[in-house]
């Protein structure tokens, strides 16, 4: 049966549906698009032989063609699936990607994920003068201009806003400004603690 | 000609077409009469999970063969959501901190994104009351992704 | 029903909450002319206090006497945008001028409190102040931000065939940024996989793959002035269609392509 490497890309996706990026199924693309050469080339053949009066082909070529709008269709989901992820990843771990998520991209995912953060931080950089605003801070309604967190592996050293610097020790707690530790709270460097 | 088999959906769709019968589409046991008798009479005891996962997306697809048991199966699948949906939004909105496995069990995908929609807001309201909503967590993928790594070790 | 009581449930917490929240007394005195922008949108402080956990809307404290009513009032109009966007299925109209008030407003209350000393109890209410109105900026953006990556085909195409005195639905950096986007999205679907494709397959309309916004979601709303005769769509085969009217200040959960132009108008809004 036709197809089934290409519904094999989408099961791939499916099973990890919490939005994780498994890597980059090359060899599966690859099979997808050699299928589709040959489906294509058959039928190529078998239009000519139509064309001249074997009408009763019709059908084998209707069928190929369906099977081809299907792989296109998977090999394309599958492709548009990743980058959305890849897309959330910008947002979920800022700009530098820890090693072991850079390395389930393709070198084109790469290439559209870096020129995605340039047109998002080009975008950022508009909004007011000065340095714009990060978007990606703030997700939360603010409560209180200093909060409290816990250190959950070692740092080291952090600047706050009035200049001085602290050092960041695992297990270490701090009170600290709110917008300066956001980042490092989603990155799950520090946890927030509720009083 | 004559010959029956099983295809899917996507290529008996690309193939069905008015002007040409290439092929009749005979619809899947779940949609036919006798199991929609049964949807009739109470759609709340069928495991719609185990009839097909995609109950109510999948019905709704093979409407796009003219069949005479259109109308009726529109209806059904209508219906079926309708009786279903009130227990559905009960249970959801009322299950706090509950083990609801076994209902879960037998929705269809459809039933089960409504039943997570409607925890995932009871969950929030709670939260909200105790106060911690304004809590700055990990973001999900970083705490999934540390989860991983841990039972990698493990095992 | 089960979600108007959930709606009424929310309403009522939040005014415990409020009340176990009471401001001091000195929060008051600091009050400009932020009273007459209170009086006049009273729903938005109590969503504000329900979202922040305080009394009342921003007042904003003067540090220096260089707030004026107009930028209040932008604040409050920010308010109702950011709320509008996050509700709403499809990309609203683009609210350019208003955010940049917003953020000149923002720029100068940071520039303020540069200059005065830490500690003051003046300057960390104001922080809190900064913070709070940046947080609703950086939301409103971010959910056009979100819209425009989800449907960015949709979204080009809505501006392209906009006609002239139009207003258009993106800024000019949204703009650039929705373009660039979809040159980077179509460039990698082309080389990893449309160009080693036969050829009658290359060419794909994004248009077609891409998902529309869901017009038909049913959305949350307050009216602001009362709209008779609005023709609602028969939700079975067997209803006509009909119509009804809006009372000022009734709440509805209705489709949301019903009231899109009310919304856009201003007449409703989404909450």
């Amino acid at each position: 049966m036709f197809c089934e490497k290409a519904t094999e890309l989408i099961r791939e996706l499916h099973r990890a549906s919490d939005g994780q990026l498994p890597s980059y199924n090359e060899d599966g693309i690859r099979q997808v698009l050699e299928e589709m050469k040959a489906l294509y080339e058959q039928n190529q053949s078998d239009v000519n032989e139509a064309k001249s009066g074997h009408s009763e082909l019709i059908p084998t070529i209707k069928f190929r063609h369906c099977s081809l709008l299907r792989n296109r269709r998977c090999v394309l989901a599958y492709l548009y699936d990743r980058l959305l992820r890849i897309r959330a990843l910008r947002w979920e771990y800022g700009s530098v990607l820890p090693n072991a998520v850079r390395f389930q991209m393709s070198a084109d995912e790469v290439l559209w994920f870096n020129q995605y953060k340039k047109s998002l931080a080009t975008y950022m950089r508009s909004l007011g003068g000065g340095d714009g605003l990060d978007l990606t801070q703030d997700i939360k309604p603010p409560k209180s201009l200093y909060i409290e967190v816990r250190c959950l592996k070692d740092y080291g050293e952090f600047e706050i806003d009035d200049g001085t610097t602290i050092l960041l020790k695992k297990n270490s707690q701090h009170f600290l400004p709110r917008w300066k530790c956001e980042q490092l709270i989603r990155q799950g460097i520090l946890e927030h603690v509720l009083s | 000609q004559g010959t029956k088999l099983e295809l899917p959906l996507w290529l008996a769709k690309g193939l069905y077409n008015n002007k040409q019968k290439i092929l009749s589409v005979e619809l899947p046991t779940v949609y036919k009469e006798s199991w929609r008798t049964v949807f009739s009479a109470d759609a709340n005891v069928v495991d719609l999970h185990k009839l097909g996962p995609y109950y109510y997306a999948f019905g709704s697809q093979m409407l796009n063969f003219d069949s005479p048991e259109n109308a009726e199966l529109a209806q059904t699948i209508l219906q079926t959501f309708i009786s279903r949906f009130r227990r559905i939004m009960d249970s959801s909105q009322n299950a706090f901190n509950e083990d609801t496995s076994a209902l879960v069990a037998r929705l269809d995908e459809t039933e089960r994104g409504l039943f997570q929609a409607g925890q995932k807001g009871l969950n929030d309201f709670q939260s909200w009351e105790m106060g911690q909503a304004s809590q700055i967590t990990a973001s999900s993928l970083v705490q999934n992704y540390r989860k991983r790594k841990h039972s990698e070790l493990d095992a | 029903m089960w979600v108007k009581r959930q709606e009424r449930m929310l309403l009522e917490h939040a005014d415990t909450a409020r009340k176990h929240t009471q401001q001091p007394h000195y929060y008051d005195c600091y009050c400009l002319n932020g009273i007459q922008f209170l009086k006049s949108t009273p729903h938005h402080q109590q969503q504000y206090g329900r979202l922040f956990g305080c009394a009342t809307t921003p007042r904003i404290l003067p540090i220096s006497a260089s707030y004026n009513l107009g930028h209040l009032q932008g604040f409050a109009v920010s308010f109702q945008a950011w709320m509008n966007e996050k509700f709403s299925p499809e990309l609203l109209e683009s609210k350019s001028e208003i955010v940049e008030c917003v953020i000149e407003q923002l720029e100068h209350m940071e520039e303020n409190l540069k200059r005065t000393k830490g500690g003051d109890l003046k300057a960390s209410i104001h922080r809190m102040e900064v913070e709070r109105i940046r947080y609703v900026l950086s939301s409103y953006l971010r959910s056009r931000i979100r819209k425009i990556e989800k449907y960015f085909p949709h979204v080009l195409e809505k501006e392209k065939t906009r006609t002239e005195g139009e207003p258009s639905i993106l800024s000019p950096e949204e703009f650039a940024f929705a373009k660039e986007y979809m040159a980077n999205t179509e460039a990698h679907l082309k080389n990893v996989a449309l160009k080693h494709m036969p050829p009658n397959l290359q060419k794909v309309d994004l248009l077609k793959i891409v998902p529309e916004p869901n017009l038909d979601a049913f959305v949350f709303l307050r009216v602001k002035e009362k709209q008779e005769n609005i023709l609602v769509e028969p939700e079975t085969d067997e209803q006509s269609e009909y119509v009804i009217d809006l009372d000022k200040d009734s709440q509805h959960l209705i489709r949301y392509k019903t009231i899109a132009p009310l919304v856009a108008s201003g007449a409703v809004k989404l909450i």
